[in-house]
């Protein structure tokens, strides 16, 4: 387990870094005030600084409660954690698959590697959930809904 | 008087008090069980809104708000285990009801009656108060309403999230996210990385639904890795409260009402303050205060109607200024932005009945919600029972359906998984989500309101300290985000 003093100094460089992005993307847009008010660059480049200042009183206020948050424990690798990301895995892997299988086919495998990585791995269980979900969705989003879900390239 | 036989007539359309009727059972079911949230909910069955005509889809939403809220309170009796995190505070006495004294149908129909009653109040206290305000607010020009959104943005941060500072750092990438695209007041193309797809600005929905719908899931799965539910069986009883505990808890029924709709109207706070709120003045002013804790039907109904008595109270500066209190409030005021209706006090002027529409149709979502809790009560309880493994990879392809819905671009699809991810991770490190969408849905209004002060004011900044309500409003501001840390530097003095 990482302490939350650590995570809250990686959160702050990673938040001192995306500020300091904001402003150096929005240097390139005009900033001086016109008739129209200030350019197009002022308001994010403001929002900017202001993340980047708060990235610095995170880092400051961590380091003065080191102590406290030290002890305060983040669970980000733990076994449960590998579930989480394991899903996030599947997630990505359904996205390539919509393309390829279309949504029905790739749904399908979805829903049976959910439940298999939930624990539940009574076949015909599996099964049933699968199918009933998919004519739920079929039903109301395609049928009532008139949702055109993608279809598999090997179809077109 | 019109206006008012227009809006009757939108919610009379069958469809839309289907929708509603609907919106509450579904609602209830989301409210009852553990794992899956009214943020969900609302996010979930956001596209659905789209089917609708004018405001039936908001109509649903309203009514998944309500019956959520309600529905915590189920699984919070039964097993312990609150659907919500406004109903913890019903766990403490609901709980040792439906177990030790063997009583769970009298505590589902106290915890009915309360969140029906605290639903009907703070409606009520919305239709009186919310014409008012806004009549105040119409007085209000551009400064006003940018240190508004501030003082909304910076009492969200400040309440909603552990940390203040990574809840302005949320609010913060929030509105940076909504300057994404073409700038409305000078027409620049911003940060769109040369796509067409970021032409428009970041998709709002798919970034919903993955920081509260998917994000949710992710958590859902971790959590079941702990905690495996299971509920006993409990036979229920007579769910309609007996006259007796009705004199017994009547008092405690207006007190946590009026404390809960007060505390609605606050942003940044939400069901689980004002429920703890609740039991605790209900415990205070009682004259059974030794028996909380043990069965209590003051707790119950203290907890119950405080928390339900804060969805009126919430919409009032949802309705009249434009500031989302939370982040189901900010779903509801992204579904009226979809739908045309920009809340804040013109919209009471140019779309009128639509605003008497969302009132009645808060009353009646509080009302089927009374209806169905009473009446269906056992199929609640069954759903209480569905296995989480079932429901979560159901629950996981309406994300990508939802999202793919709104637009039909696989683009959205990835945005949503990519912010589920993020959330889930942010999540985890303290930050809060609802920070970020309130930021996503107040960027354009508080970067339109600066340009549009600053051109009043020939570029000076001193426009928004010379004018006495804006002062007032960045001094609150001020003050909220520094509260915390005066209160540390003092609390070191004593």
């Amino acid at each position: 387990m990482l302490s939350m003093a650590l995570c809250n100094y990686i959160v702050s460089i990673i938040g001192g870094a995306i500020g300091a992005c904001i402003m150096a993307a929005a240097a390139s847009f005009p900033m001086d005030f016109t008739e129209n008010g200030p350019g197009p660059g002022f308001w994010p480049f403001a929002l900017g600084l202001c993340l980047l200042l708060a990235a610095l009183v995170l880092a400051v206020t961590t380091w003065t409660e080191r102590e406290t948050l030290e002890k305060t424990k983040v669970r980000l690798i733990a076994a449960a954690n590998k579930r989480v990301y394991v899903m996030m895995g599947l997630a990505a892997v359904f996205c390539l698959l919509i393309s390829l299988l279309g949504f029905y086919v790739a749904a399908f495998f979805l829903i049976i590697a959910v439940m298999r990585l939930m624990d539940y791995h009574k076949k015909k269980g599996l099964f049933i959930t699968a199918c009933a979900a998919l004519l739920f969705i079929y039903l109301v989003f395609g049928l009532l809904l008139h949702t055109q879900l993608p279809g598999s390239v090997f179809l077109e | 008087m019109a206006d008012i036989l227009l809006a009757l007539e939108m919610i009379a359309d069958p469809l839309n008090l289907l929708g509603l009727v609907f919106g509450v059972a579904v609602g209830i079911a989301f409210g009852c069980m553990p794992g899956l949230s009214v943020n969900m909910g609302l996010a979930l069955l956001f596209p659905l809104t789209f089917s609708f005509k004018g405001v039936g889809g908001i109509l649903m939403l309203l009514g998944i708000y309500c019956g959520a809220i309600y529905g915590g309170s189920i699984s919070a009796i039964l097993l312990k285990t609150p659907g919500t995190p406004a109903s913890v505070a019903t766990t403490l006495d609901g709980y040792p009801m439906a177990t030790a004294l063997k009583q769970p149908g009298r505590a589902l129909g106290l915890s009915t009656m309360a969140s029906t009653f605290g639903g009907i109040f703070s409606t009520v206290c919305l239709i009186i108060l919310a014409p008012q305000l806004a009549k105040v607010a119409l007085q209000f020009s551009k400064p006003e309403y940018f240190a508004l959104a501030i003082f909304g943005l910076s009492i969200i941060t400040s309440v909603s999230s552990g940390s203040v500072i990574k809840g302005l750092m949320g609010g913060l990438i929030g509105l940076f996210l909504a300057t994404v695209g073409i700038d409305a007041m000078s027409g620049a193309v911003r940060f769109t990385l040369d796509t067409t797809y970021l032409l428009g600005g970041v998709s709002f929905i798919p970034v919903l639904i993955g920081v509260f719908a998917f994000a949710q899931v992710l958590g859902s799965i971790e959590d079941y890795y702990h905690h495996k539910v299971s509920g006993g069986e409990l036979a229920i009883d007579r769910v309609i409260p007996s006259w007796s505990d009705m004199k017994r808890v009547f008092v405690t029924l207006l007190r946590s009402s009026c404390i809960g709709t007060f505390i609605g109207c606050v942003p940044g706070t939400g069901g689980d303050i004002a429920s703890f709120v609740s039991y605790d003045q209900a415990k205070r002013w009682s004259k059974h205060r030794d028996n909380f804790g043990n069965g209590e039907p003051e707790g119950i109904v203290a907890s119950e109607s405080g928390n339900n008595a804060v969805s009126g109270g919430a919409f009032i500066p949802v309705l009249t200024l434009g500031i989302p209190g939370d982040g189901a409030t900010a779903i509801m005021m992204g579904a009226l932005m979809v739908q045309g209706l920009r809340p804040g006090p013109l919209l009471f002027v140019e779309k009128a009945p639509d605003v008497y529409a969302i009132f009645i149709g808060l009353l009646l979502a509080n009302i089927i919600m009374g209806v169905l809790g009473f009446s269906l009560i056992k199929l609640f309880i069954k759903v209480v029972k569905v296995p989480i493994h079932f429901l979560l990879p159901i629950i996981t392809m309406m994300t990508f359906v939802g999202t793919y819905s709104y637009n039909n671009s696989l683009n959205d699809v990835y945005l949503m998984v990519a912010s589920g991810c993020l959330g889930y991770v942010l999540n985890k490190l303290g930050f809060s989500m609802s920070a970020v969408i309130i930021g996503i849905i107040l960027g354009g209004m508080v970067e339109q309101n600066f340009v549009g002060s600053l051109i009043m004011s020939d570029g000076s900044f001193a426009i928004f300290f010379t004018r006495p309500l804006c002062l007032f409003f960045l001094a609150a501001a001020a003050l909220s985000l520094c509260g915390p840390l005066l209160a540390k530097v003092w609390g070191k003095k004593a």
